[in-house]
C-alpha cells in the first residue's frame, strides 16, 4: 500500500479524475495510475468502485462488489469517475449549465499525454497559439493580436476567471461555416482542471461549455479527459467528437514537445508576455497552492 | 586509451551534421552531450546551432519553421533572427517590440571541411578539423545507440575490406586504412548515443563515389549491429533521463560514458 | 461523388484524403467514430468491411478497403499525368509495390505505438517502437543514398508516387508514438519535401512545412 506521506499532500487530498462513466466496461477491472500510484476502476451496476491495485486482479478480470476490500472515495460528475488518494476536505466543483437538460454530453475520449497535467492545462488557457496550431479552425494568420482580456482570482473557493477573451475564428465549432470573433470565458477551478464557456452558435445567450478534465499519471504524463456540453441539435456525435479531436490532435505534439515537461513555477526560465495574463494567474495560483506534483516548484533547482 | 578526466568536453569542438544534411528552410534536430539543438541555415547560408528550447514556452524549435532570416515557434508563431536568436516578432502583439529577454540561447558554430561543428563551450573556432589533411569526401553518418567511446573502441578492432587498421588519433578521432584511407569523428550524443561521422581523405571520381560510400555505409552497419547486440561492456552509461542527467554532466559533475 | 469512410486522427484515411486534395478529386466525408466508440466494429460498418477497418472508399458502386489499394485506384483513375502511379515502367511499379508493402509495416509498427501510447489500445508498445525504428534506420538509408543521386522521392523519376504517400502519414505522426525522429534526418528532409507537394494538405497532428526559399 502506498505511504501516504510520499504523496504531494496538496494532490493527493484532492479530487482527482479517473476515467469516464461511458468508456468504462461494465463489471470488469480497468487498471489505470494516479500520481504514480496503481489504482484500479470498475463499474459496478450505476456504482463505480476505485481502489488501490495491489496486483491481486488483472485488467479487464470480472469483479463484483463484494470482492473489493477498501474502495477510494468517489464522485460520480459530469459524466466522470472522480476520486482521491487522501482526504478531500471540500467537494468537487460543479458547472451548473451541465445539468440543463437540453444539452449534449459529450465524452470525446481519454488521450493520454506525455507531459504534466498543468502543462495541458495552460495550452487550454491559451490563445495566442490559435492561428498557428489550429491553423484555419481557431485562428489564423494574420488575425493574431491577443486582445487585453480580464483576469480574476476569486476566493471561497479559489479560482481563477478570464473574461472578455476575443479572438477571430474561422471555424469556431463543428457547424460553423463563417468566420466571426469569438468572446471566450475561461475558469480554472482545480490545479488540473480548466473550462472554456462559449457563445453557443444555436441560442447565443447561452453558452456551451468545453473543459478539460486532467489525470495526472505521473509527474510528466497525463491523460487529457475533454467533455463538451453542448447546445446542438444539428450535429451527430461523431461530428462532434471529430472537431475536438481535431483540435486536441493538433495540440499533443506541441505539449509532447514543451522541455521541460513539468510546468516551471520560476519566473525567470521562461519569459512571460502581455497575453500570458492567464497563464501567469495560474503559475501563481499554483505556486499560493503549495502544489508539487506536475510542477518544478520554485525552491527545488530545476533537474533535481 | 579512452582518457576522458582530462578533456574538457564542453569546450571542445564536435561534428553534429555533414554539410549537406542543412537544406535551406530546414532545421535540422541535433544533440551533443545530452544538450539538445536545433540546427538551420539561414538564406545567407550561415548556419545557426541553438538551444532547441524557445525561451517563451519552452518548445522545442526543431519543429519550428525556418523562413530564411527568422525561425519561427510552432506554438506561438515567435521569430528569432539569425545570429542573434533575438525575438524580432510577437504575433500575440504585432505592434510591441518584444522585450530583450525573449532570445533564444546561441552555441558557436562553423562550417568546415564538409562538416558542421559545435562547442558547448566557449573555446575559440579551430582553424582545422580532423578532416583538413586532406580533400575529403563526407560519408554518410550513422547513428549508434550506444556511448562514443564504445564505438570507438569497437572501430579500433573492426577490420574488413573497407575499413581496416584503424588507430585512434584522441578519445573522439580515429583514422582508418583500408582501399580508401578515411577519417572518423565521433559526436557523443548523450551517455548512451553517439554519431559516427567520416570522410574519405580523397576526392573520389563520381562513377565511383556511391558505390564506395555504400561500402562504407555497409561496413559501419556491421559496426552497428556488432556493438549494439553486444551491449556496452566497456563503460556502464546510464539512461539517461530528460531533464536532469545533462545538465550534471556540462557541470562537470559527472564524466562523460560514466555511469551517472 | 466519391465516398469515403473517415476518421481524422486515421493516418490511413489521411493518406487519401491527400491524394484527392493533390489530385483535385472531390469526395465526401463519412465520420465514422473510431474511437471512443469503436463504430468500426459497429454491425452497420462490418457489412461495408468485413474487416472492420478504416478507411472504406466508395466510388461508381465499387468498393475498396485498405488505404493502399484505395491510393492505386484513385492514382490510376485520376492522375491525367500518370506519374503517381506509372503503369507503363514495370521496374517502378514494382518498387512502389514494395513500398506500399513497407508502409503496411510502418502501420504495423508506428501506427500501433501511436493507438497504444495515446489511446490505450492493448498493443506491445516497446516492441512496435523498436519495429518502427528498424524500419525508419532502413527508410533513411534510402532516402539518404536518394538524395545523393539527386533523387527527392521514394522510387526513381522527378514526381512523388502513391509510395511516398502511403509512407508518409505513419512516419511524420511516429512522435505520437513515442517515437523519435531525431536519428532520421534523411526522413525528415522526405518529409518536408511531401510537405511542399502542389495540394498538400494537413490532418491534425502533422505541421506544414516552411514555404521553399525562391
Amino acid at each position: 500500500m502506498t505511504d501516504p506521506s510520499r504523496l504531494d499532500p496538496i494532490a493527493a487530498n484532492d479530487w482527482q479524475v479517473v476515467a469516464s462513466l461511458e468508456e468504462l466496461p461494465q463489471g470488469r477491472v480497468v487498471h489505470s495510475r494516479l500520481l504514480s500510484q496503481p489504482i484500479c476502476i470498475a463499474k459496478l451496476g450505476e456504482d463505480v468502485a476505485v481502489w488501490q491495485d495491489d496486483g491481486r486482479m488483472r485488467p479487464n478480470q470480472l469483479v463484483t462488489a463484494a470482492q473489493i476490500r477498501e474502495g477510494l472515495p468517489v464522485i460520480l460528475r459530469f459524466g466522470y469517475v472522480w476520486t482521491s488518494l487522501g482526504h478531500p476536505n471540500h467537494d468537487l466543483f460543479d458547472i451548473p449549465e451541465c445539468a440543463e437538460p437540453d444539452r449534449r454530453q459529450v465524452v470525446t475520449g481519454c488521450i493520454r499525454v506525455n507531459v504534466s497535467a498543468p502543462r495541458a492545462v495552460e495550452n487550454f488557457l491559451d490563445m495566442g497559439h490559435f492561428p498557428f496550431v489550429h491553423t484555419n479552425y481557431l485562428g489564423e494568420e494574420p488575425h493574431t493580436e491577443v486582445k487585453p482580456y480580464q483576469v480574476e482570482v476569486t476566493r471561497s473557493p479559489t479560482e481563477i476567471i478570464a473574461t472578455n477573451c476575443l479572438f477571430y475564428q474561422p471555424k469556431a465549432n463543428t457547424n460553423a461555416t463563417t468566420g466571426f470573433e469569438v468572446e471566450y470565458v475561461y475558469r480554472v477551478p482545480h490545479p488540473y482542471c480548466a473550462i472554456l464557456y462559449k457563445s453557443a452558435p444555436e441560442a447565443p445567450e447561452r453558452r456551451d461549455v468545453i473543459a478539460l478534465f486532467c489525470q495526472p499519471i505521473e509527474e510528466d504524463w497525463m491523460n487529457a479527459h475533454v467533455y463538451m456540453s453542448l447546445i446542438d441539435s444539428v450535429s451527430t456525435l461523431a461530428g462532434m467528437r471529430r472537431f475536438q479531436q481535431t483540435i486536441f490532435g493538433q495540440d499533443r505534439p506541441i505539449l509532447e514537445n514543451q522541455v521541460p515537461k513539468r510546468l516551471p513555477l520560476d519566473t525567470r526560465s521562461e519569459v512571460p508576455i502581455r497575453a500570458d495574463a492567464m497563464s501567469a494567474a495560474y503559475r501563481r495560483y499554483l505556486r499560493d497552492s503549495g502544489l508539487s506534483f506536475g510542477v518544478i516548484p520554485v525552491e527545488r533547482p530545476a533537474g533535481a | 586509451m579512452h582518457n576522458c578526466q582530462d578533456e574538457p568536453l564542453i569546450n571542445r569542438w564536435f561534428p553534429v551534421a555533414g554539410t549537406t544534411e542543412l537544406p535551406k528552410r530546414h532545421v535540422f534536430h541535433g544533440q551533443l552531450l545530452g544538450e539538445e539543438l536545433a540546427l538551420w541555415r539561414s538564406d545567407d547560408g550561415t548556419v545557426n546551432a541553438w538551444e532547441n528550447r524557445c525561451p517563451h514556452r519552452g518548445v522545442r524549435l526543431s519543429i519550428g519553421i525556418n523562413l530564411g532570416s527568422e525561425l519561427k515557434c510552432r506554438y506561438h508563431g515567435m521569430q528569432f533572427a539569425t545570429g542573434s536568436g533575438q525575438c524580432t516578432f510577437m504575433p500575440a502583439h504585432r505592434d510591441m517590440p518584444p522585450a530583450r529577454a525573449l532570445c533564444v540561447k546561441t552555441y558557436s558554430c562553423i562550417e568546415l571541411d564538409g562538416f558542421i561543428w559545435v562547442t558547448l563551450g566557449k573555446a575559440a573556432a579551430p582553424g582545422a578539423t580532423l578532416f583538413s589533411t586532406g580533400p575529403a569526401t563526407p560519408l554518410r553518418s550513422l547513428p549508434y545507440n550506444v556511448s562514443a567511446l564504445v564505438v570507438a573502441d569497437a572501430l579500433t578492432r573492426h577490420n574488413d575490406q573497407v575499413i581496416a587498421r584503424v588507430q585512434p588519433i584522441d578519445a573522439f578521432g580515429l583514422e582508418a586504412c583500408g582501399p580508401h584511407p578515411a577519417i572518423f569523428a565521433l559526436q557523443p550524443v548523450d551517455h548512451d548515443r553517439c554519431i559516427l561521422h567520416g570522410a574519405i581523405l580523397s576526392a573520389v571520381g563520381s562513377e565511383d563515389r556511391v558505390a564506395i560510400l555504400h561500402a562504407f555505409s555497409d561496413s559501419m552497419s556491421e559496426l552497428r549491429r556488432a556493438v549494439e547486440s553486444a551491449g556496452t561492456r566497456l563503460l556502464a552509461p546510464e539512461r539517461s533521463k530528460s531533464e536532469s542527467a545533462y545538465r550534471r554532466l556540462i557541470d562537470g559533475q559527472v564524466r562523460y560514458g560514466m555511469a551517472a | 461523388m466519391i465516398t469515403l469512410y473517415d476518421f481524422e486522427l486515421s493516418g490511413n484515411c489521411y493518406k487519401l484524403r491527400l491524394l484527392m486534395s493533390i489530385l483535385g478529386v472531390q469526395h465526401e466525408s463519412r465520420d465514422v467514430d473510431f474511437y471512443p466508440g469503436r463504430e468500426h466494429k459497429a454491425d452497420w460498418f462490418l457489412k461495408i468491411n468485413p474487416l472492420g477497418q478504416l478507411p472504406v472508399l466508395i466510388d461508381d458502386g465499387l468498393v475498396l478497403r485498405d488505404a493502399q489499394a484505395i491510393l492505386v485506384y484513385l492514382a490510376s483513375r485520376y492522375d491525367p499525368s500518370g506519374k503517381w502511379y506509372p503503369r507503363d515502367d514495370p521496374a517502378v511499379l514494382g518498387q512502389i509495390a514494395m513500398w506500399l508493402s513497407f508502409a503496411d509495416s510502418i502501420t504495423a509498427t508506428a501506427s500501433a505505438a501511436r493507438l497504444q501510447n495515446a489511446m490505450y489500445f492493448d498493443l506491445d508498445g516497446d516492441k512496435a517502437r523498436a519495429g518502427a525504428h528498424g524500419l525508419f534506420r532502413v527508410l533513411d538509408e534510402h532516402l539518404w543514398f536518394g538524395e545523393q543521386a539527386g533523387r527527392d522521392w521514394l522510387c526513381p523519376g522527378d514526381h512523388p508516387t502513391v509510395a511516398d504517400i502511403a509512407c508518409f502519414p505513419y512516419v511524420a505522426l511516429s512522435e505520437d508514438g513515442g517515437i523519435s525522429r531525431q536519428d532520421y534526418p534523411a526522413i525528415r528532409r522526405w518529409l518536408d519535401r511531401v510537405k511542399r507537394i502542389p495540394g498538400f494538405i494537413v490532418m491534425s497532428g502533422i505541421f506544414p512545412a516552411a514555404v521553399a526559399a525562391a
